[in-house]
């Protein structure tokens, strides 16, 4: 079992320097989920852990030894592969086995693994089948099992679910969240999908162009985004972000002459250029006249909520109605936003600004 | 562990110099690795391409023959003598004529075969078995087998034109100076069309389908539809297909060597058979170095215009 | 003949709308020719194999009388047992040899990028000089190792010649080869050598096949090199052979027939048996 600890490492190929010094220390036992929209340099991460890309600078330790120098088959960990990567010679069992083999475990000892992966991954019925031969779940099934049976010092899984589809990928997010309670493996869990990130981790790296934004619970990373970026990226739909300015006593005066509130005791003086976000679902519907006039251009309903989508001054935002309502496009509705759900950024660096720090 | 928020890089502190470290890992050890299982390549291509390169460079400088050789250094005499002969520089000319001639005819006659393979709907594996044999036939042999249709005594040829009471004489066509050459080219199209049709037929796979689908939406017809879109979407792999056959036409030997023997005259004396001439008849393997070392910047110099069309053609469609 | 299925090319409605017409007709025609036009020259030679002297200098097409004798006058008169014998060992061999170097350097070029972008142009450009250039240095070379007229020699020419067009046709294979599986087998415990054998070599291998026949036949029909490096009946390749008729005053065109076809056999059966590999490796440089 280990932890993984990321030392100020950048990453080059060629003269383009793709990941420009981040630190990330994974505790063992942990499932971390490493999420950013592509090309920000999290798969490169992955890859840099499980020895595929060599280190431009910096330090990987992986159980408290550095691995710089030490070679993917050394490092005793056990990747996914988003196309699954199954050897297409080879039967399921084979494909099971063949870590066992390359290390040399006595072919008993690979029995007994392959069976219980097999079994647990209901697999058992199809192991001497060929990859080309099972549906695309079962293929996912089989390079899960191939990393299960290896029993290494830690998982890593590069977009694992992303060929699936909807119904399948739901299911075995769960599953992966079950073995990992079961397995009680450090897991480094990549994903474009910020859905699946927040299900699925203890913590997440929130990664943009090869810098670390944000690390954190999901609860907390959804609740208090470090800067607007994470806000826009964490949670669909997306927060609202407003431009304003900061008003004395905990107001905001917005485009459009509106006034807001937030509960923020922010050291910032009043005057200063801000964003004032706000989540969908954070904006409630008021009686006529009552909060800030909305025009509605938009009704999107998912039969759980309603997505109202509209133009507040010059930004389109969205309002996110749990259950019922009767809203028709072109009506004027009158929304009001909770100050204590409120997040104000800096205008100009994006940055949270907030004196109390994290609560 | 704590919730940590790390600060956001506006305001991290870089000290990329400090965490620097050379990391010899798996990617530049398997490099490493590679470059020992590439030697054996490097190997051969230094015995087969550098060394004889190099080789007749210094031969070209020197006075040798087939039994002595660097008898002793003349300079550029080999290569003023070979300027100075007429034959010489007509073959080069020939090669050029010949490579660009067999190329034009069998690109052209390849696409319409590719098409027509493309097009049958039944037979495919067939049309396309046969098709491969002549690419298969060993150029001696194709040269056989066009020596017997074109014989002036028996030839197919020549009985098929008499019938056809088109000649009341045998023709020696491979006699003739003016038809030798023709009827060369053409045993050379016969050998390489299928070559090229074949590649064609793969490339016409790799087009994709909607593009047809979209032209036919807009009105495009048959005709107007190969001019338009297959034509200039084949047109990187057709450049590439032609710059192969370029290649490979300039090394033909086989075939005039039993077909003709470079005559009548001249008349057929592609380079590599001149050389070859020179070396093995007159056994001055200097004069041959020199000549070939020039034919070898002539095949350059006919090539490159396609090698840069393709590229171009590439660029312009990606 | 209903030609209602509307394929990629023909586009407009005419063929839809019409079962037969003009440019089916053309098209079954235009096929026809063209088969006829490939073919036709095999057929030829065939007949004569079957002619006696004056019933080839007659100049028909189906012999008058069908003469068996050409037959064992040829495999007689000219050893051409042996030039096939030749022939194979020295292409079969050298085939060998071209994959045994090209198959694990392709794949580290290609893959690992030895060599950076140099290396793969530089392979490529040896291929453009015509072999005359390397004759004289290569007889040479050979001469001064004593392998000039030997198999052994030819075979290591031909393993040597063939290597950047066995090196273009993998190079397409090997880039196809998804480079996941072999990071999957890294991780799994895979060194460099298990990773090239356990897994790229069983992939590679419609290709390796594809290049290897293609290979064998370059060096089956090579004549030049041949010509040159084999000086007795017991190193001659077939071709040479077979251009051994053309010094004849009085050429046996029958008997000529007969060793070329003897000499098309194997590489027709070849064709034949391997044509789904052969059409694969063949196209597989316009389809990367």
């Amino acid at each position: 079992m280990a932890n993984v600890e990321v030392r100020n490492i950048y990453k080059s190929f060629g003269p383009v320097e793709v990941i420009h010094g981040i630190d990330v220390e994974i505790a063992d036992k942990e499932l971390v989920v490493l999420v950013g929209p592509s090309g920000c340099g999290k798969s490169t991460l992955l890859r840099m852990i499980a020895g595929l890309e060599d280190i431009t600078a910096g330090e990987i330790s992986i159980g408290d030894t550095v691995v710089n120098r030490v070679a993917a088959k050394d490092r005793n960990i056990a990747m996914v592969f988003q196309s699954y990567a199954l050897y297409p010679h080879m039967t399921v069992y084979r494909n099971m086995s063949f870590g066992l083999r390359m290390r040399k475990i006595p072919k008993d000892e690979q029995d007994r693994r392959i069976r219980w992966a097999a079994g647990g991954l209901e697999l058992t019925d199809y192991l001497k089948r060929y990859p080309r031969q099972l549906s695309g779940g079962q293929r996912q099934r089989v390079a899960m099992g191939r990393a299960l049976v290896r029993e290494p010092i830690a998982f890593l899984f590069d977009e694992p679910l992303s060929n699936l589809d909807a119904q399948l990928r739901v299911q075995m997010r769960t599953e992966i969240r079950e073995l990992h309670q079961r397995l009680q493996t450090t897991m480094i869990y990549v994903t474009h999908d910020q859905v699946e990130a927040m299900t699925l981790a203890d913590r997440i790296v929130v990664m943009r162009d090869g810098y670390i934004e944000q690390i954190g619970a999901p609860g907390h990373v959804y609740d208090r985004p470090a800067n607007t970026f994470v806000a826009g990226f964490i949670g669909s739909p997306q927060m609202n972000l407003l431009p304003g300015t900061l008003g004395p006593d905990g107001t905001i005066a917005l485009e459009g002459e509106i006034t807001v509130r937030h509960t923020d005791s922010l050291a910032a003086e009043a005057g200063r250029s801000v964003l004032y976000g706000i989540r969908p679902e954070d904006l409630q519907l008021v009686g006529e006249g009552a909060g800030i006039a909305f025009g509605v251009d938009v009704v999107e309903t998912t039969g759980r909520e309603i997505e109202l989508f509209g133009t507040l001054g010059s930004r389109r935002i969205c309002v996110l109605l749990q259950g019922r309502a009767n809203v028709r496009p072109g009506e004027t509705v009158w929304i009001t936003p909770a100050p204590e759900r409120a997040h104000v950024f800096d205008a100009e660096s994006g940055v949270r600004l907030e004196a109390t720090g994290p609560s | 562990m704590a919730e940590l928020d790390t600060a956001p890089h506006h305001t991290l502190e870089r000290s990329k110099a400090a965490g620097r470290r050379s990391g010899v890992l798996s990617v530049d050890r398997r490099r490493m690795i590679g470059w020992a299982v590439v030697m054996p390549l490097i190997g051969g291509l230094i015995v087969f391409a550098v060394y004889p390169f190099i080789y007749l460079i210094f031969l070209s400088f020197s006075d040798s023959n087939l039994g002595t050789l660097f008898r002793g250094w003349v300079g550029v005499e080999n290569y003023t003598d070979a300027i100075g002969q007429s034959k010489f520089t007509a073959s080069l000319f020939r090669s050029a004529i010949f490579a660009l001639m067999t190329t034009l005819v069998s690109v052209v006659l390849g696409v319409v075969v590719a098409l027509l393979l493309d097009r049958a709907v039944k037979g495919r594996q067939i049309l396309r078995t046969l098709i491969l044999l002549p690419l298969m036939t060993p150029p001696i042999t194709v040269a056989v087998m066009w020596q017997l249709l074109l014989m002036p005594k028996g030839g197919w040829l020549n009985s098929f034109l008499m019938d056809m009471a088109l000649f009341s004489q045998p023709v020696s066509f491979l006699g003739s100076p003016t038809m030798a050459f023709p009827f060369v080219c053409l045993a050379d199209v016969w050998q390489w069309t299928p070559f090229i049709a074949l590649m064609t037929y793969a490339a016409l796979q790799t087009l994709p389908e909607d593009i047809y689908e979209a032209a036919k939406l807009d009105g495009a017809s048959g005709l107007a539809m190969f001019w338009s879109i297959t034509l200039p979407m084949l047109g990187p792999a057709l450049l590439a297909i032609a710059v192969l056959k370029l290649v490979i036409a300039f090394k033909v030997f086989d075939l005039v060597f039993v077909l003709t023997g470079g005559g009548p005259g001249q008349a057929t004396t592609v380079s590599s058979f001149y050389i070859y001439r020179v070396a093995i008849q007159q056994f001055d393997i200097g004069a041959a170095a020199a000549q070939t070392l020039m034919f070898a910047v002539v095949v350059g110099l006919v090539t490159i215009p396609f090698t840069t069309a393709h590229d171009i053609a590439e660029k312009r469609l990606s | 003949m209903t030609a209602t299925r509307v394929r990629k090319f023909d586009g407009g409605t005419w063929l839809a709308d019409a079962p037969v017409d003009l440019w089916t007709l053309a098209r079954w025609a235009g096929t026809a020719a063209v088969v006829l036009f490939f073919i036709f020259p095999m057929i030829f030679m065939l007949m004569v194999s079957f002619k006696t002297q004056p019933d080839i200098a007659s100049g028909g097409f189906v012999p008058e009388e069908w003469f068996w004798q050409n037959y064992p006058d040829a495999w007689n008169s000219v050893a051409v047992g042996t030039y096939l014998r030749n022939s194979i060992v020295a292409a079969a061999l050298g085939a060998l040899v071209t994959l045994v170097i090209a198959v694990p350097a392709t794949h580290a070029i290609v893959r690992y990028r030895v060599g950076g972008k140099f290396l793969p142009a530089f392979i490529l450009a040896t291929y453009v000089a015509p072999p005359i250039v390397a004759l004289f240095p290569l007889f040479f070379l050979l001469r001064s190792i004593g392998l000039v007229n030997t198999l052994f020699g030819m075979a290591l020419v031909y393993g040597v010649m063939n290597l950047p067009v066995a090196f273009w046709l993998l190079s397409s294979f090997v880039r196809r080869l998804p480079e996941e599986l072999e990071d999957a087998a890294r991780i799994d415990g895979a060194g460099y050598g298990s990773v090239l054998l356990r897994i790229t070599v069983p992939l590679l291998m419609p290709g390796i096949i594809s290049t290897g026949i293609i290979c064998l036949i370059l060096a089956y029909n090579e004549f030049l090199l041949a010509s040159f490096l084999t000086r007795s009946e017991s190193t001659q390749t077939l071709p040479v052979g077979l251009s051994l008729y053309q010094g004849d005053r009085q050429l046996r065109y029958g008997q000529m027939s007969v060793a070329s076809l003897i000499g098309i056999v194997p590489v027709y059966l070849l064709a034949m048996f391997f044509q789904r590999w052969l059409i694969r490796g063949l196209t597989a440089g316009s389809t990367r």
